[in-house]
């Protein structure tokens, strides 16, 4: 009742929403960097939107279901493959018998892989959460060769073959449009208009100094009138830092708990899982909303993951 | 107490806001912000995922989706959570004595690279650089940087240093280091640019705890030297 991973891939990590109710202890959450992904296979898993699932990267892992298993892949879009035969599409329930193999073949968009498995993964919580501490490496699991994750229940009926439910489900996320909305930072004011202009006009190249602790972004340098240096406060995810050299860094899932870079503005929690999936070397834009609007964003965004996680479940009763 | 100190209220994004007493390390400022941490976690609230204390300071991060069914606006929930708790403050008449944490530190040259330039910088012998270390009483302003890491004031001026320009690579877990006034211990490997001037075989950052941090927001601590035949690493 496990999966075993035959060969490890660049990153591949347990991680659920993150450890929250900690960062006053410089606890940093961690978590997934895309939540939309992760509900979405977390939904066509049979699964509840919180449970933890794996998040990989690419190079993607090989690994084996040692046990009748129904998974489900979201997030970048990849050609992925059973015994390096048939093709398993991504947003899809998918069931396979005990034995088979997993592989991912090519990568057409995106950034990161999501798996979940129906019933989810057995395993011991760090302070409320199974996310992958990879600083600490403790909590969840940093995934190597030869890693075995247990299932916490078998599934009620035994698999033959390599099947699929007959629907999908589409993905909210639209990596076409490279648009990423902000809202304004503390030290925002502190830019003149032409540097505001500047920042918003800027098409911004994701560096390859970018991780899951944060992007940094490479365009044409943006500076306050006055350099200032500020005494430490809280930033949180999607929080954007102006470095000394004028370019943005955008906090993502590992971030610090705290930081003294001017923070001149914050990516909305509704577009942090589309600038996750966009890889080192593309571009993005950055254009301002407000925080009403922005809390819109979220709402619409949540109310289109409830209506596919209650579709899945309907449909899943059906059968 | 003193009055209240002024302060600003701005949106940390879309899902965190913060209460600003401006651009100061101040101690009075500080226990402000541990007392309205306190109060804060105390009347914690469903829709609240993290209470962030800083050095001068304090920022709620809420989860927005929470304010979706009742149709409130966040902004002025969560001012009013924060004015509550300033009242509470308001009614605390002196600060509630803490305990001392004493941390032993080994000053020996062999586990602290800056030990020798720092004492070189000012001109002064190791003794005497662990004299003045060690005969202040220090205040946590603040946990950061890495899991269990403390901001910890305020150092002599006579030994404060300037942090290095270009941090080390790799710095040994326990190490003691200083940047400005600052002071603070690595619980962990990791890179870093302070100034390494000791270093304790304590442990800062307990795992298999609920509760892993030594050092917390509002403690007090002491350093007392030990030869280098007593440390343990």
């Amino acid at each position: 009742m496990s999966i075993r991973i035959i060969k490890k891939g660049l990153l591949d990590t347990i991680q659920d929403r993150g450890r929250y109710g900690y960062q006053h202890l410089g606890i940093n959450p961690t978590g997934v960097m895309d939540f939309v992904s992760m509900r979405l296979a977390n939904a066509l898993a049979g699964n509840e939107e919180q449970e933890p699932v794996i998040e990989m990267h690419w190079p993607a892992p090989v690994i084996r279901f040692e046990t009748d298993t129904c998974f489900a892949i979201s997030g970048a879009a990849v050609i992925a493959r059973i015994d390096q035969q048939t093709e398993i599409p991504v947003n899809r329930t998918v069931f396979v018998k005990a034995g088979s193999q997993l592989s991912f073949e090519k990568k057409l968009s995106g950034a990161r892989i999501y798996l979940a498995v129906q019933n989810g993964f057995n395993l011991t919580p760090w302070l409320n959460s199974n996310s992958t501490h990879l600083q600490l490496n403790h909590g969840g699991h940093h995934l190597t060769t030869g890693a075995v994750v247990e299932f916490n229940k078998a599934l009620s009926h035994t698999i033959s073959i390599t099947k699929f439910y007959p629907w999908y489900i589409q993905s909210p996320i639209d990596l076409s449009d490279s648009t990423i909305h902000f809202t304004r930072g503390k030290e925002w004011g502190l830019l003149d208009e032409t540097m505001k202009e500047l920042f918003k006009q800027n098409i911004y190249q994701i560096s390859n100094e970018s991780n899951r602790m944060g992007y940094r972004l490479n365009g044409t340098p943006v500076y306050l009138q006055h350099s200032t240096e500020l005494i430490s406060t809280a930033v949180t995810k999607g929080t954007i830092q102006l470095l000394p050299n004028g370019q943005p860094l955008v906090l993502l899932a590992d971030h610090q708990t705290t930081g003294g870079y001017p923070r001149i503005g914050h990516v909305i929690s509704a577009d942090v899982p589309k600038l996750a999936q966009f890889e080192t070397g593309q571009s993005i834009r950055f254009k301002e909303i407000t925080i009403e609007e922005a809390h819109q964003r979220l709402k619409n965004l949540d109310l289109y993951l409830k209506q596919t996680e209650i579709a899945c479940k309907l449909r899943m009763a059906d059968l | 107490m003193h009055v209240f100190p002024a302060f600003e209220f701005y949106a940390c994004g879309d899902h965190g806001f913060t209460l600003d007493f401006g651009q100061q390390i101040d101690i009075n400022i500080n226990g402000f912000v541990i007392h309205l941490f306190h109060q804060l976690q105390k009347n914690r609230r469903s829709y609240i995922l993290d209470i962030i204390p800083a050095y001068s300071s304090i920022t709620v991060v809420y989860n927005p989706l929470s304010f979706t069914k009742c149709n409130t606006n966040p902004e002025s929930v969560i001012h009013e959570y924060f004015t509550n708790a300033i009242l509470q403050t308001e009614n605390i008449q002196a600060t509630a004595s803490v305990d001392i944490i004493r941390i032993p530190v080994c000053y020996h040259p062999s586990l602290a690279p800056d030990l020798e330039p720092v004492c070189k910088y000012h001109n002064i012998d190791i003794d005497t650089l662990v004299t003045l270390h060690t005969q202040k009483t220090y205040r946590v302003f603040m946990n950061g940087f890495l899991p269990g890491f403390a901001y910890m004031g305020t150092v002599d001026d006579r030994i404060a240093t300037a942090r290095h320009s270009n941090p080390r690579k790799k710095v040994a877990a326990g190490s003691l280091g200083i940047a400005g006034n600052q002071a603070g211990i690595y619980p962990f490997e990791s890179p870093g640019g302070w100034q390494l001037i000791g270093r304790t075989s304590v442990s800062l950052f307990d795992l298999h705890s609920d509760n892993p941090c030594l050092l917390k927001p509002g403690d007090q601590v002491q350093f007392y030297s030990i030869p280098i035949e007593s440390f343990q690493s």
